[in-house]
């Protein structure tokens, strides 16, 4: 009897170490570099309670809500827990992760990012096996499973996503083991998103209609909302603006009819862009996501508005937030070649004033016509594409400027400048600077694009 | 379901559950069940074809142990030996007749399943060359492992025509050997006096043989999902693009696929051996490193043991005693060619043996010329033996020193390889075309082109890592071989080396099997047969 209870002694002991190595074994071959590990991951370092609100979404989170530029201007500390393809219908189990940590966060939630007609493997795995193991993402691998009728062996590998990822074990592994978090708290600096514009103002298009929503779409939304009224969780339901079919427009006006019916605010941005100051023909990367220019009037909007709405304080100075200080002047270290420090706060934008046009460089010398209304002018260098741009002349009257320090390689751009009771306010000017690379400028393909 | 899938690990866990905690009465029960279950969920539409098999056989049996249970009543109240004579003669061809009845209606349904496209493929054939009509092509039902468990049904009944042991009187005994679930898809092929005597009154429970049983499926898996579908990922791209791969390539690849094939079906048979292990019953050795063979002979007593064991005992023994096989000796030995009677005597029943071998796995004429060119090889040998042993005497080879040895296994594995060309190509067609690239074409820029590895790209994935677990399959089965059992001597060692090994192994096969969305499904070679 002795000898059998050692013996089943033993193999527990074998099956929990197992279990352990299986699960450590397992973190190794998820891509810690990618950005969605990222965002999720950073979320569960953050400090307990100290967060104002988190964003929740998918790119259309992380390419349009930028934490660095809110803490920076408003002291408002609003992480974006993101992830590509994180899926609409998976925000119910996120918020149930989100407030164990966080019980007195708002919640902004981002419904671009919808099942489509079939649903995608990246679209579970992206969100669920980057979180935390929890029975609560076990449920919710279970509900996104049950919407694409998956089978229990298709399920495996949401369950183990090892066995999806153990062949990464060249690719991914080296990395993970040296892996660090960005610390940027979901603030992106995903190449495309920092380095790209394009012109998507050919094919954004609106809609008043309103479509049908599918039946687990309906399930899923009045569960979630059921749960946000139970637990009285304020939460904010967010249509970035972005090119999209027509059935898609209505798919979501549909849905934001149906959320906004319960008695829940839906911002509908589509019909902001204006108001944001978005320009459509560069301040996008694709025709559905900003780039960083874009998401900075968009971050701005948004803070203001969640502001307005539940009184959040400016916490700049706050010992307790220091990490997010820190963050700030990290991040726009990173993003300094792409974007100017006038950028930075929207609220000391002109948008009336227009890019300079026909920027000219000669030798050295940097020309461009006259922008209406400007006062003067200050001209921006950097030394190399990846090189941080930096102020070289200001308050120029004239519309040219000679660089007596030019070399090759050197890229120059012009922003107007207004005066406003003696203030400075900024206009467009052109992100790229001249000379520009081809390569940096986005196409648009509507055909293809909008069927996505 | 594949014995390499989640749903089968499962199952086989529940099986094993079940199986000790009702008790040793219901436990038969248990494997009929799980039998049926098992074979149900491969496909139901199956289902009928065993049992056809399987009544077929019992009656057929039964029928035989009746005859001559009759027989000895008979023969033991009379006294006159002629009337005895007569009684045996008319009990032996009663039975004989039961006899030709059960095998027929077995073997009919293995060709008939098997065979019938391969048949209508070759009327076809012949009919287009004389502009006749061509017989409509229709999909043929092949129910999963009817080549093995045909093979076990005959073999029950020819060993109770053979008196070898009694008929067993009850069905369940009899539908549980026959549709053993682990045994069933691929072999070994067991004998029925051999399986029934494990579980005739019931298996205790032992840890010792779940802990083993359970050790030898996990380095089943470990042959199956990394050593061989590992070779698998690499070589598959140079024969499915043959006619432009280069001939090193289309070399090394069928090197390799030995590699393969041996992983593939030995791995597949420790997996099954290892749960039957677990539920307490011993399936006969099916692979006995055959790659350490130093002719082919030996290759073949180490290779598929169960099937060539099979084939020895119920074609080359019944051959070489066949009244044919007599008649010609008589001829040769009164025209006094010894040597040529006693070639006769061997080679005769090793050419029907692998004829059948050939067309047994599979209904390709592929396979047929791989059967004949195994049957040349071992003809060969017997026929050129006292050359080879004169010619090593005169250049006194010192036929048991090491380098000898690796000599003779390297060139036993190379004839093995050359035989693999029909085993592997598709079509005979196809194995012309591999024979004739080989021969023409060799560039060693386009073999690491094939291979992927040009410009030193892919290294890891392609050469270091399969080499790595190549070696450790090799080091193994060195061990297996001059230990005889490595399991024994690994239980032996302390409780924290015995542990690191097992995990080695489960986390080699978790990261680099092949399994898991990603892959392509890559059934056991063996189950196509």
């Amino acid at each position: 009897m002795k000898r059998k209870i050692i013996q089943l002694l033993k193999s527990v002991i074998f099956v929990v170490i197992l279990i352990v190595l299986v699960f450590v074994v397992q973190w190794s071959f998820i891509n810690h570099s990618d950005p969605s590990y990222q965002n999720i991951n950073g979320f569960y370092d953050q400090n307990e309670n100290m967060l104002d609100a988190v964003y929740i979404g998918s790119s259309n989170c992380f390419t349009y809500w930028n934490p660095a530029v809110a803490w920076d201007e408003y002291g408002v500390a609003i992480y974006s827990y993101s992830a590509n393809n994180l899926l609409f219908e998976s925000s119910e189990y996120i918020i149930k992760d989100c407030i164990k940590t966080q019980p007195g966060a708002k919640f902004i939630v981002n419904i671009n990012t919808l099942v489509g007609d079939e649903l995608e493997m990246k679209e579970i795995h992206n969100t669920a096996s980057n979180m935390p193991l929890s029975l609560n993402r076990f449920q919710l691998v279970n509900h996104l499973c049950n919407i694409g009728n998956f089978s229990i062996s298709e399920r495996m590998e949401y369950y183990f996503p090892i066995i999806r990822f153990h062949n990464n074990y060249s690719s991914v592994l080296p990395g993970n083991l040296l892996y660090k978090n960005d610390g940027f708290k979901g603030s992106s600096t995903y190449e495309p998103y920092v380095r790209i514009t394009t012109d998507v103002s050919s094919v954004y298009g609106k809609s008043n209609e309103i479509g049908e929503l599918p039946e687990y779409l309906i399930k899923s939304t009045d569960s979630l909302l059921d749960y946000c009224d139970k637990n009285s969780i304020d939460v904010v339901f967010v249509t970035v603006p972005q090119a999209r079919s027509e059935e898609k427009n209505k798919m979501f006006n549909a849905l934001n009819k149906f959320i906004a019916d319960r008695g829940y605010p839906v911002l509908n941005l589509m019909e902001k862009t204006d108001e944001m100051g978005l320009d459509r023909t560069c301040d996008f990367y694709n025709i559905q996501h900003t780039n960083i220019h874009g998401s900075i009037k968009f971050t701005h909007y948004i803070t203001q508005y969640m502001i307005e709405k539940y009184g959040f304080t400016d916490k700049r100075g706050d010992k307790n937030y220091a990490d997010w200080g820190g963050m700030t002047e990290g991040y726009f270290n990173a993003v300094s070649p792409y974007i100017l420090d006038v950028e930075r706060d929207v609220r000391k934008r002109d948008f009336t004033l227009d890019s300079p046009t026909n920027l000219i460089l000669s030798d050295g010398t940097l020309s461009w016509d006259t922008v209406e209304n400007a006062e003067y002018y200050h001209v921006y260098k950097k030394e190399g594409k990846t090189m941080p741009w930096f102020r070289v002349a200001e308050k120029l009257t004239d519309i040219s400027y000679y660089d007596e320090h030019f070399v090759d390689g050197c890229i120059y751009t012009v922003v107007p400048v207004t005066l406003k009771n003696g203030e400075e306010y900024y206009g467009n000017f052109p992100y790229l600077g001249i000379p520009m690379d081809e390569k940096d400028v986005g196409n648009v393909d509507a055909n293809k694009n909008l069927e996505d | 379901m594949s014995y390499q899938s989640f749903a089968f690990i499962a199952f086989s866990a529940l099986v094993v559950f079940v199986y000790y905690l009702f008790g040793k009465k219901v436990q038969k029960w248990v494997l009929a069940v799980a039998n049926l279950v098992f074979y149900a969920v491969s496909g139901i539409q199956y289902l009928p074809f065993l049992a056809v098999t399987m009544i077929s056989s019992f009656l057929a049996a039964k029928r035989i142990g009746l005859i001559y249970e009759k027989l000895d009543a008979d023969l033991s109240g009379i006294e006159d030996m002629a009337e005895k004579k007569a009684l045996r003669n008319q009990a032996k061809a009663d039975a004989k007749k039961v006899l030709g009845v059960g095998l027929t209606i077995a073997i009919v349904l293995l060709a008939v399943c098997k065979y019938t496209l391969f048949m209508v493929r070759n009327v076809n054939g012949i009919m287009s060359l004389f502009g006749g009509p061509q017989i409509e092509m229709f999909k043929m039902i092949l129910p999963v492992g009817i080549s093995f468990y045909t093979f076990m049904a005959i073999s029950y009944v020819l060993d109770i025509y053979w008196k070898r042991y009694k008929y067993e009187k009850k069905f369940l005994n009899y539908a549980v050997y026959l549709s053993y679930f682990p045994h069933i898809v691929q072999g070994p092929i067991d004998r029925y006096n051999e399986f029934s005597s494990q579980i005739e009154n019931g298996v205790s429970f032992s840890y010792e043989n779940l802990t083993f049983g359970a050790q030898l499926s996990l380095w089943g898996f470990f042959k199956k999902l990394v050593v061989a579908d590992g070779i698998g990922q690499i070589i598959s791209p140079v024969f499915s693009n043959w006619q432009t791969s280069n001939g090193m390539s289309i070399a090394v690849a069928l090197v390799l696929f030995s590699i393969q094939i041996y992983g593939d079906f030995s791995g597949c048979i420790d997996i099954i051996t290892g749960v039957s292990e677990m539920l307490g019953i011993k399936l006969r050795k099916n692979f006995n490193h055959p790659y350490f063979s130093r002719t082919m002979p030996e290759f073949w007593r180490r290779w598929h043991i169960s099937l060539q064991e099979w084939f020895k005992d119920y074609i080359y023994y019944p051959v070489s005693a066949s009244a044919f096989t007599k008649k010609v000796k008589k001829n040769l030995k009164s025209k006094e060619m010894k040597r040529l009677e006693e070639l006769f005597t061997s080679c005769f029943p090793i050419l029907v043996v692998w004829l059948i071998t050939g067309i047994w796995h599979g209904a390709s004429w592929n396979f047929v010329v791989w059967g004949l060119f195994h049957a040349a090889v071992l003809i060969g040998s017997q026929v050129f033996e006292p050359a080879f042993a004169a010619v090593n005497e005169k250049l006194h080879i010192k036929t048991e020193s090491f380098l000898w040895k690796i000599w003779q296994m390297a060139r036993t594995y190379i004839i093995c390889c050359v035989g693999r060309i029909f085993f592997k190509a598709p079509t005979l067609s196809a194995g012309v075309g591999w024979i004739g690239r080989m021969l023409s074409s060799w560039s060693i820029s386009s073999f690491l082109n094939d291979f992927g590895i040009a410009g030193g790209s892919n290294i890891l994935s392609v050469v270091l890592i399969p080499a790595w677990f190549i070696a450790v399959l090799w080091l193994v089965d060195m061990l297996q071989e001059k230990t005889g059992g490595l399991r024994a001597v690994v239980a032996k060692k302390p409780l924290v080396i015995r542990w690191i090994l097992i995990y080695a192994l489960l986390f080699s096969i978790l990261v680099f099997g092949c399994y898991g969305p990603g892959y392509s499904a890559s059934d056991f070679i063996y189950e196509q047969f």
